[in-house]
């Protein structure tokens, strides 16, 4: 217990304090709550295990993140709900030509819904960057791609995005279609 | 930051809605106790670790039996003080004049573990104060299908008391829940935008994690949904019930 006193103490200040953010994360991720409970509770007991190997001062967080996308990763494999989605460049590049205007009337739960709608692979990239802010450097060491397929990603991410909520608010009548913003 | 010199006006208002609506997924309270939990287990198990790894399957299909257990038995989830911290976190998210019903839902249906069958009527609508009873039939003809009245009663929470009738269908909750008016207390008043007017009735729509809250206003009463059904489900009840409902409250002799 003398060492783990001080480790226990280091992990409830450095690592306990992002549990909202890593839960909230897994959740979008996996689009179940149940699952990101087992999951983020298997992120922090990895996370005690190695925390001897934790270097003090730098960024828990992103170290956090990082465990939680292995594990992701890791149970992804397993579960054959949760394929890892590979789109088609192409296909993507063609329907995402047109990038539309997003209605301010849309309700949290409609975005959720949007979020869930685009591949786990982009959906991942919006969500370390444009929510969690991580910097490209960051979430590329978290998802251990190259940044340049961090960039890639993030921008066709927040085009599927926009295109899905920009659907949902054409069925409202909110927004202009595609044509018409084109052509405008 | 690159992020933000890369964006333009229209990225940067979606950051902000989709920052709004991820970062209003709360962590469950059970849930950090129980990761606490899960490492105390295995600091003890450590020295262990060769001779006994049977010890950390016994304790792993302990705690899931034990957590299977409390989490059937809602009432047994949480402690009072995390059910109360939860209700907190949640009802944070809307207009306070929104929480009134919101609380009382979390407080009296959430954490309730209901019976497995519907109660027989003259059971449980004794339970509701008198005037209040003429409501039950309005309630059950516009509720969705497969909905069973479970709970009427007059309930209590953070000193304010409510007419609150629970209904259930498979693991789905709704309740409508009533609330005596006070000191002036409107919707009005407090400003909010009506989602939509229906029979000169403006409606009024919130929302957090998965509760759905559709509310209106007679002379003396605030009315409110709330339940785990989709937006447009939970609206919809609301709008077919309003006009019999209003009528019925502005009629009441209290």
């Amino acid at each position: 217990m003398t060492e783990g006193a001080p480790a226990a103490h280091r992990f409830e200040t450095e690592a306990m304090p992002h549990l909202n953010d890593i839960f909230r994360t897994a959740t979008r991720v996996l689009g179940e709550r149940g699952r990101a409970e087992d999951v983020v509770q298997e992120v922090y007991l990895q996370a005690w295990k190695s925390f001897d190997r934790f270097e003090a001062g730098t960024n828990c967080r992103a170290w956090l993140f990082k465990i939680l996308f292995h594990c992701v990763n890791h149970h992804r494999r397993k579960w054959f709900r949760f394929p890892l989605l590979k789109e088609n460049e192409e296909f993507l590049e063609a329907n995402l030509a047109y990038s539309p205007p997003v209605s301010e009337h849309l309700t949290d739960q409609e975005i959720l819904a949007a979020l869930e709608n685009i591949p786990g692979d982009f959906r991942s990239v919006v969500l370390l960057v444009d929510v969690e802010e991580f910097a490209y450097k960051e979430a590329a060491d978290i998802l251990q791609v190259p940044i340049g397929t961090v960039m890639s990603r993030l921008s066709r991410g927040r085009r599927l995005l926009r295109e899905q909520l920009a659907g949902v608010a054409r069925s409202y009548g909110i927004v202009r279609t595609a044509q018409e913003g084109q052509g405008a | 930051m690159s992020t933000e010199m890369d964006m333009n006006e229209e990225e940067s208002k979606l950051r902000k809605q989709l920052q709004r609506a991820v970062r209003g997924t709360e962590v469950p309270p059970y849930l950090e106790s129980k990761i606490r939990a899960s490492i105390r287990a295995s600091e003890t198990r450590q020295p262990f670790r060769f001779g006994y790894s049977w010890m950390a399957a016994t304790a792993a299909v302990a705690l899931a039996v034990f957590g299977g257990i409390a989490y059937q038995l809602g009432h047994l989830r949480l402690t009072i003080g995390s059910q109360e911290s939860y209700i907190a976190s949640v009802s944070n998210h809307v207009a306070s004049i929104m929480r009134v019903g919101l609380r009382d839902h979390l407080h009296c249906s959430h954490f309730r573990k209901f019976p497995k069958d519907e109660p027989k009527l003259e059971n449980i609508e004794q339970k509701l104060p008198a005037p209040y009873r003429g409501m039950i039939p309005i309630v059950r003809k516009h509720v969705p299908a497969g909905f069973q009245l479970m709970i009427t009663h007059e309930c209590g929470y953070q000193g304010r008391k409510f007419v609150h009738l629970a209904l259930k269908r498979r693991s789905q909750l709704l309740s409508v829940v009533l609330a005596v008016k006070q000191d002036g207390e409107s919707f009005k008043t407090e400003e909010l935008i009506p989602a939509l007017t229906e029979a000169g009735i403006p409606f009024y729509r919130s929302g957090a994690q998965q509760f759905q809250i559709a509310a209106f206003e007679s002379d003396r009463h605030l009315i409110y949904i709330v339940s785990d059904v989709s937006q447009a489900e939970n609206m919809r009840t609301m709008t077919a019930m309003a006009p019999e409902l209003r009528t019925y409250l502005n009629k009441l002799a209290l």
